[in-house]
């Protein structure tokens, strides 16, 4: 059973690198994302500092002149060791005060301007005063690069640890599903392989598996009753097929004999051809039931009166059931009974029911078959006789395909009788119910009121 | 004249059965194993009746005779057919077909319900009284008479001598009558239909010098004042 399974054991990997694979094109996303707005973020507030200091020495040069701001600045290059230099030039161009990047002929345009000066970028802030002279604010981009940098990295680390996270829980989850489905795949297999006992592991989690695990062991449970039942079928057919099979071929051998007289031959044959019906009438019920249980006849239904075709059935069968030394009592209505049905099966079946009671209710019984209203109002075929009857344990089995009580088959029958009628009440969607008649037997066929309506079970 | 049958069956032994058959009873019998030739043959030429198997190959039965009714062509056609069920009869009647018959099927039934069905083609008076010999039925008043002398029958009965009567001198098969008097699918099992021949036989041939109603063996049943 445990043969190895390349495909299958590559799934919790599979998954886990999906998943990881998600995880990690998320977080990349996320990662440029933070990156661009906290890029942005950063600038703006560098401007904004720069911008302040800008506005402070203007202020500055503008109260107090410009030397006094240069000194300022000197001041500020000397206790400051921040990512801003500053410096200031006079109107001839030459550097009053600050930092010593650039000359005045190198200064860029007023406004901002990203420049190399060595080794180093600057973001250079030019401003020309209303004073005289120009303001220059250098910053040293590489403090805002370190801290980039540190995001980067730190966001990376992130999505790296949280990678092998995931990847580790989706191999996690991957292993534990695999293996509540491989239970479920192990009962399948089995069941492949004719062990209709097998069942699918039931973890008690009450999560889905164990719903799939229940779904599927009732589905078992169903098939294996109906391998059993067809078990039991097949059993009984090939009886009921071999039976009159053996018989024909036993009539056509003796028929071969060179002696025989020609009425003896005829007779032969004759007997021969009553078992072919005989065969052929054992398929043909079969296949009547198998289309009336799937349904298949139901584009067949039609208007038809229940009344007329009780009283055409009671007609057809009362000198079978007076043969037998029986009487048949037809109770209907004279008024017409409408109904959508199916009319050949309804007229096979009750004429099954009359051929069981003339065959089995026995000399002196009284049949009677009646259309009368049921319980819910819909119509109610009955077939009731005062025969021995079939004892209420039987009266299940009796319903079967091939179930003869006589167990011997000594009595003529295919046993499909019960079947068909059985199969005529699923096909209208009404019910089929044996009782006792006390004495005999009852069989009631409930039909619905309307076609497709069942009566509640 | 020899009446002419079109057998359309694509398989070879079943054909030559039937054709066989067909010309041991004095018939003209052409034979054509297609369904799209079928529905030519019968729909070009003029046919007394034609055999029309369910299964063809090129076109199935049923589709060539709606194929022929849709033609206005009204030559009797009977389906042959392997597929046995209740319903098959059915669909083969609505699809333009005036008979069904299911194999394996015995050729004395076969022949019977052609010969009930090109009877049936030929346009017939309205009859008020049926008769057989000395035997009368009279549709009217519902009496039966032989030889003048009135017959008590159940209405079961009447029916079942009217069906006799309107196919007289015809083997009548136990399957005909169950499916056209009672609506039933024949069952081996019962001697359903021999119960009611023989209570018929009893009311009409009982006390009478010559026997009208016959059994044909292997087959079915005939009325005739012919032995």
């Amino acid at each position: 059973m445990n043969r190895p399974r390349p495909v299958r054991s590559a799934r919790p990997a599979t998954l886990a690198l999906v998943v990881a694979g998600a995880v990690a094109l998320a977080m990349t996303l996320g990662l440029v994302i933070v990156d661009l707005a906290g890029e942005r973020l950063i600038e703006r507030r560098q401007h904004l500092v720069a911008e302040t200091a800008r506005d402070y020495f203007v202020a500055f040069a503008h109260e107090d002149g410009l030397a006094a701001m240069a000194r300022a600045l000197d001041h500020r290059a000397r206790s400051e060791g921040g990512a801003f230099d500053y410096a200031a030039f006079d109107n001839g161009g030459r550097r009053i005060g600050g930092a010593d990047l650039l000359s005045a002929e190198q200064l860029p345009e007023p406004g901002y301007t990203t420049r190399r000066i060595g080794d180093v970028d600057y973001e250079i802030l030019v401003q020309p005063m209303s004073v005289g002279g120009t303001l220059a604010i250098y910053e040293n981009l590489a403090d805002r690069r370190a801290f980039h940098w540190a995001m980067v990295t730190a966001a990376g680390a992130t999505l790296l640890v949280s990678l092998v996270i995931v990847a580790g829980a989706a191999l996690l989850l991957g292993r534990l599903l695999v293996k509540r489905a491989e239970g479920i795949a192990q009962a399948a297999e089995m069941i492949a392989a004719g062990d209709l006992a097998a069942r699918a592991p039931v973890a008690g989690a009450a999560d889905v598996f164990d719903d799939l695990a229940g779904a599927i062991n009732a589905m078992l449970t169903r098939i294996e009753e109906l391998m059993t039942g067809m078990r039991s079928v097949t059993d009984s057919l090939s009886h009921d097929l071999r039976s009159p099979l053996t018989r024909l071929r036993g009539a056509l051998n003796r028929a071969l004999d060179e002696t025989l007289e020609p009425d003896e031959r005829l007779a032969l044959i004759g007997e021969a051809q009553a078992q072919c019906d005989q065969v052929l009438a054992t398929f043909g019920a079969l296949l009547d039931i198998a289309r009336a249980e799937s349904g298949l006849s139901r584009e067949l239904m039609a208007r038809l009166d229940l009344a007329e075709l009780v009283r055409d059935i009671g007609d057809l069968f009362e000198p079978v059931v007076e043969d037998a030394g029986q009487t048949l009592e037809v109770v209907t209505t004279d008024a017409a009974a409408p109904f959508v049905g199916h009319e050949l099966i309804l007229r096979q079946a009750l004429g099954n029911l009359l051929h069981n009671a003339a065959r089995y209710a026995g000399d002196g019984a009284r049949v009677v078959l009646a259309l009368e209203t049921g319980e819910d109002g819909g119509p109610r075929l009955i077939v009731a006789d005062s025969g021995p009857g079939v004892p209420a344990s039987q009266r299940g089995r009796v319903l079967e395909r091939f179930v003869r009580l006589d167990e011997t088959r000594s009595t003529p029958g295919s046993g499909l009788g019960l079947a068909i009628a059985a199969a005529c009440a699923k096909l209208h969607g009404g019910r089929l119910t044996l009782s006792d008649n006390h004495p005999g037997l009852r069989v009631v066929l409930d039909l619905p009121l309307a076609p497709g309506t069942t009566p509640e079970n | 004249m020899s009446r002419r049958i079109l057998v359309v069956e694509d398989d070879a032994d079943t054909a030559e059965y039937i054709l066989k058959g067909l010309r041991e009873a004095g018939f003209t019998a052409e034979h054509v194993a297609d369904g799209r030739d079928g529905l030519y043959m019968a729909s070009s030429s003029d046919f007394d009746a034609v055999v029309m198997d369910r299964m063809l190959p090129g076109m199935d039965g049923l589709s060539v005779t709606k194929a022929v009714r849709a033609a206005g062509v009204q030559t009797p056609i009977l389906i042959l057919s392997a597929l046995a069920h209740l319903d098959e009869r059915v669909t083969g009647l609505r699809a333009g077909a005036d008979d069904y018959l299911t194999k394996p099927f015995g050729f004395a039934e076969l022949a019977a319900r052609l010969e009930n069905l090109m009877r049936r083609g030929s346009a017939k008076p309205v009859e008020t009284s049926l008769a057989c010999g000395d035997l009368a039925l009279d549709l009217l008043s519902r009496r039966v008479t032989r030889g003048g002398r009135m017959l008590e029958l159940l209405p079961r009965e009447l029916k079942l001598l009217e069906y006799f009567l309107r196919h007289r001198d015809r083997v009548v098969t136990r399957t005909m009558l169950l499916e056209e008097v009672w609506d039933y699918r024949f069952d081996p099992h019962t001697s359903l239909i021999d119960t009611h021949i023989s209570r018929l036989r009893k009311k009409i041939d009982e006390g009478f010098e010559r026997p009208l109603l016959h059994t044909v063996r292997g087959s079915g049943y005939r009325l005739s004042e012919a032995p």
